[in-house]
């Protein structure tokens, strides 16, 4: 049913049906990875008295966490552009 | 102490004039269109990062001292809703450009049906939450000043920054009524300050680090507690912590002000949604390091947030110091004037101009234009609020308290949270919902961390905070009905936002919305789906647009007004003079209105103009997405079932075909048996006879044997003939054609019937061109087609003195025809449908003497050589046969001649 209702008419730049809905989920699972990394009880796993080249691995873990994080948003956001700029197209 | 107080001023002036001097040359440039890297997202990321205030550069390291790692979960939330949750962001940035949205006050406002209540309450809240965090960032500067230059007095220190700042904002974020609100002088200058103290906190965490020997050097010896702060850091704390931050970096009004606001493309959060989380990593980076060598080599006593500061100035590294405190001076700066600048837009929108249009309305009429009046009202709250930031700050007298203000804002605006999300996601929030939900969570709020804050100092007591009013124990501001045993700030957070998203939901539920509150809804939470096309909520009259225009020049100015008005004619095809007063025109007026006075005002201003008229249910229905979605979907069930109704219709008309074509079949094999029972009787009776009559004279003999022959022959030919039908029919017979003279085939078959045309005395007529016309056909099989036709013109002609004419000739599109006409009476229209039926007879072959498939085979020969058989009728009314033939290209003829 849902490929058959017509598109409301001349609408504002509506999203584009396949592309936007996979980079949403894309970023759903970013977060969902990050409050499960972030977040007791999994950040509790890492939390040790040892230390890993001179730095406590707690310290090091929170850190290389948040770089991924920043990483896979990176990676993202180069989508999300290309989305944005079709949107913007006439 | 090295730097004196002289040297340090002269540097924060310099700083401020680098400040101002970019603030202005890039307002120029904006003002002559030339935007350029203005544009770019990272200006956007940059303005961002006003989220870190003097409260991370000073207070960070001071927070990691005290409490360990617990300080990083202030930088995750933000970083959790910037990779992950951007198309909220996103939703917020569409919104707030399409309505023209000019603070958090003002969304929230115009999402719950434009209601000035809610409007007021947000910036109530807004400026109770921002004033400490003002007066915070006063502090951390004469603070930094005092710890660099030396004892001073810090009350002209605060009070010098309050006003540099207020000049500041003042100068830039008030110098023109934006019709989007947007400032980019002050977004430069806010990343320009970005950069300082990114740039100044990693100078002093790479000094600090190599200084120390190296990052195993510096967490060699040092005790866990340290690092971790208590035993349990990953507790309810560290959960409470990463939602406050992750709700103040959508709640805060300034971060609303830089993130929403100010931007000028919805890409550029594609870009921050990576680099502001990078920004903060960046600012994090060091602060460990920084807390673990201060707290090692600093003297017992000496503050940990000015560690940042006190660490190179003990080094005796005075440059490095300098930076530190223009890094701490920037970020303190920056918060101030963005969060001046929401908050003052607040305040002069939603209560200032609230109450100027009441005084107006009651008959006085203001002489001055609007547009005065409310760049005079948003500076004078600038004013307010720096002087409110520097009154708490001279009260609290500069106490550590002041410290944790930070966090005790962050729930404080955490109570636009409920309203804000469930305004963008969810339509059946309504405005009475928000209200109590905001109004319970800011009292919980108030009264279990805001108010306790002071110690005692302002309206609760010590007595109160430690056993409750009047001795109730299960009132105990940080015990509240008995759940005790909680961190203050994780217990406030509980209640103040849980009982407020509860609320909101239930009384949301519970309450019916105003016509304009569901409009509002839907153009909210669809605001990706919905087109520029909302009904209108006015009735306009012509008269009206002479009022709106002195409104617009009041508020805009009336150059702007002039303007907007010429755009807006334009666009209606209007060439001179005032637009027409169309629906649409009062709805784009108060957008833009709403751009630079909010959206109560600019909605109450514009209806006191044209008058508000009470949505129509229908226009609502027209909107109401659910009842369009069932529009639709009944519409499309309707188109189904037509569909249903058609393909029914087909299949009761195929059903009739074959019902006929079945008919057809069961006649023509009664019609076969029919016609071959008829020589089989006569062959078995005449053999019959001669089997048991012995008597039979020779002659008889002969003539029965004679009998009998003829008719098998009659029995082999209608035989052959219905073979040839069904091959024909089923289209397995083929027929070679080639090019040949059709005159030649004509004569052929006319001199074939010429005996039975004798015998019958038909006279019969040539009318054939001198030339050979040529045609592509089977000349046997044309004969065939030609001798039936002409055998039944001889044979069926009833007219005293039978003729038949044959004549050959070319067709307007180059066909052969070939007719055969007779004057023996023709056939009529009805017959002519069904002659080529199989066993049909014309009426005129009343005596049997064919099987009635003659007509049926010609038919169906002429069509397997791609021609034509058929009935035509001439004017007079008389009918004949036309034989069709495909003619033969020219190169053909050529070659064949």
């Amino acid at each position: 049913m849902e490929n058959q209702t017509p598109p409301p008419p001349s609408s504002s730049p509506t999203n584009t049906p396949s592309q936007t809905p996979r980079v949403r989920s894309k970023a759903m699972i970013l977060l969902i990875l990050g409050v499960v990394m972030l977040m007791p009880p999994v950040a509790t796993i890492f939390h040790l008295e040892s230390k890993i080249l001179g730095v406590p691995i707690t310290l090091l873990y929170l850190m290389a966490a948040w770089a991924a994080l920043i990483l896979g948003a990176a990676l993202l956001s180069r989508q999300l552009m290309a989305i944005s700029d079709r949107q913007d197209a006439p | 102490m090295t730097i004196s107080g002289d040297v340090l001023l002269a540097v924060c002036l310099l700083y401020v004039v680098v400040l101002f001097t970019v603030a202005f040359f890039v307002d120029r440039a904006t003002a002559r269109g030339r935007m350029g890297w203005l544009r770019s997202p990272v200006i956007y990321t940059l303005a961002i990062s006003v989220y870190c205030t003097s409260w991370t550069f000073y207070g960070a390291v001071g927070s990691a001292a005290r409490n360990g790692l617990e300080f990083i979960t202030i930088y995750l939330g933000p970083t959790l809703v910037f990779i992950g949750w951007w198309w909220m962001l996103r939703k917020l940035v569409r919104i707030g450009r399409e309505y023209r949205i000019t603070s958090i006050a003002d969304l929230i406002s115009s999402r719950y049906g434009k209601s000035p209540s809610l409007g007021v309450l947000v910036t109530v809240i807004a400026v109770v939450a921002t004033t400490p965090y003002i007066a915070l960032q006063l502090q951390s500067v004469t603070r930094s000043y005092e710890a660099v230059a030396g004892n001073t007095d810090s009350t002209s220190t605060a009070l010098w920054v309050a006003v540099g700042m207020a000049i500041f904002t003042i100068l830039f974020g008030t110098r023109n009524l934006d019709a989007n609100e947007r400032h980019h002088g002050v977004v430069a200058a806010i990343a320009v300050e970005a950069i300082v103290k990114l740039f100044a906190l990693l100078a002093v965490g790479l000094f600090v680090v190599i200084g120390a020997g190296g990052v195993y050097e510096i967490f060699s010896d040092v005790p866990s507690e340290v690092i971790y702060g208590g035993e349990e850091i990953f507790g309810p704390r560290w959960v409470a912590l990463t939602f406050l931050s992750a709700t103040a970096i959508i709640c805060l009004p300034r971060q609303f002000q830089v993130t929403v606001v100010e931007n000028v493309d919805e890409r550029h959060l594609a870009t921050a949604s990576w680099l502001f989380p990078l920004y903060l990593f960046g600012m994090c980076l060091f602060i460990m390091p920084i807390a673990i060598v201060g707290l090692k080599s600093m003297p017992v006593g000496s503050n940990p947030d000015l560690y940042v500061l006190t660490l190179p100035l003990a080094a005796g590294r005075d440059e490095l110091a300098l930076l530190a405190f223009l890094g701490g001076f920037s970020s303190a700066t920056s918060m101030v004037i963005v969060a001046a600048i929401a908050v003052s837009t607040m305040v002069s929108n939603h209560i200032v101009m609230p109450v100027a249009l009441k005084l107006m309305s009651t008959g006085r009429e203001v002489s001055g234009d609007v547009r005065n009046l409310l760049l005079t009202a948003r500076r004078m709250s600038i004013a307010v609020v720096l002087g409110l930031g520097f009154l708490y700050f001279q009260l609290s007298g500069g106490s550590d308290a002041l410290a944790a203000i930070g966090l005790i804002a962050f729930v404080g605006v955490a109570q636009f949270l409920p309203g804000l999300l469930g305004g963008l996601f969810w339509k059946d929030a309504n405005r009475a919902g928000a209200l109590v939900g905001l109004v319970i969570g800011a009292l919980i709020w108030a009264y279990t961390l805001f108010l306790p804050s002071f110690d005692g100092a302002f309206l609760l007591s010590q007595a109160v905070i430690q056993n409750g009013p009047w001795g109730i124990q299960e009132l105990r501001p940080q015990a509240l009905f008995g759940l005790a045993g909680f961190d203050p700030l994780v217990h406030a957070l509980v209640w103040s936002v849980g009982l407020n998203a509860i609320l909101f939901m239930v009384v949301s539920i519970l309450t019916r919305p105003s016509p304009l509150e569901q409009l509002q809804a839907v153009q909210f939470v669809d605001i990706f789906r919905i087109s520029d096309n909302a009904p209108s909520t006015f009735q306009t009259g012509a008269g009206h647009v002479e009022a709106l225009f002195v409104l617009a020049q009041r508020i805009l100015g009336s150059e702007q007004a002039r303007v907007l008005f010429d755009r807006l004619a334009r666009q209606q095809g209007v060439s001179t003079g005032l637009p027409q007063p169309t629906d649409d025109l009062v709805r784009r007026l108060e957008r833009e209105l709403a751009g630079s006075v909010g959206a109560a005002s600019a909605h109450a201003m514009v209806s006191q103009i044209v008058g508000q008229a009470p949505i129509g249910m229908t226009q609502l229905f027209d909107i109401a997405d659910e009842t369009q979605r069932l529009i639709e979907t009944s519409h499309q069930l309707r188109e189904k079932s037509a569909e249903l109704e058609e393909a029914a219709q087909k299949l009761r008309e195929a059903n009739e075909l074959l019902r006929t074509m079945d008919k057809r079949k069961d006649d023509f094999l009664s019609q076969v048996s029919h016609e071959l029972r008829t020589p089989m009787t006569s062959i078995r009776s005449f053999s019959e006879i001669l089997l048991s009559m012995q008597d039979v004279s020779p002659a008889e003999q002969a003539r029965f044997v004679g009998i009998i022959n003829e008719e098998s022959i009659r029995l082999t030919r209608l035989l052959d003939q219905i073979l040839d039908l069904s091959h024909l029919e089923s289209g397995t017979l083929e027929i070679p054609t080639e090019h040949l003279d059709t005159r030649a085939v004509a004569e052929l078959a006319l001199s074939t019937v010429s005996g039975l045309a004798r015998e019958r005395k038909v006279i019969i007529l040539r009318e054939f061109p001198m030339q050979p016309v040529f045609a592509s056909a089977n000349g046997d099989r044309l004969r065939q087609v030609l001798i039936n036709l002409l055998a039944n013109a001889i044979k069926y002609n009833v007219h005293p003195d039978p003729e038949i004419l044959v004549r050959l000739d070319h067709g307007p599109a180059g066909e052969v025809l070939l007719d055969v006409i007779d004057n023996g009476g023709g056939v009529s229209t009805a017959e002519a449908r069904s002659i080529f039926d199989k066993f049909v007879r014309g009426d005129r072959a009343s005596m049997d003497q064919g099987a009635g498939l003659g007509l049926p085979i010609s038919h169906a020969l002429m069509q397997a050589m791609h021609g034509d058989l058929s009935v035509q009728f001439a004017e007079d009314g008389t009918s004949y046969f036309r034989v069709t033939l495909q003619p033969v290209p020219q190169t053909a003829v050529n070659a064949a001649e």
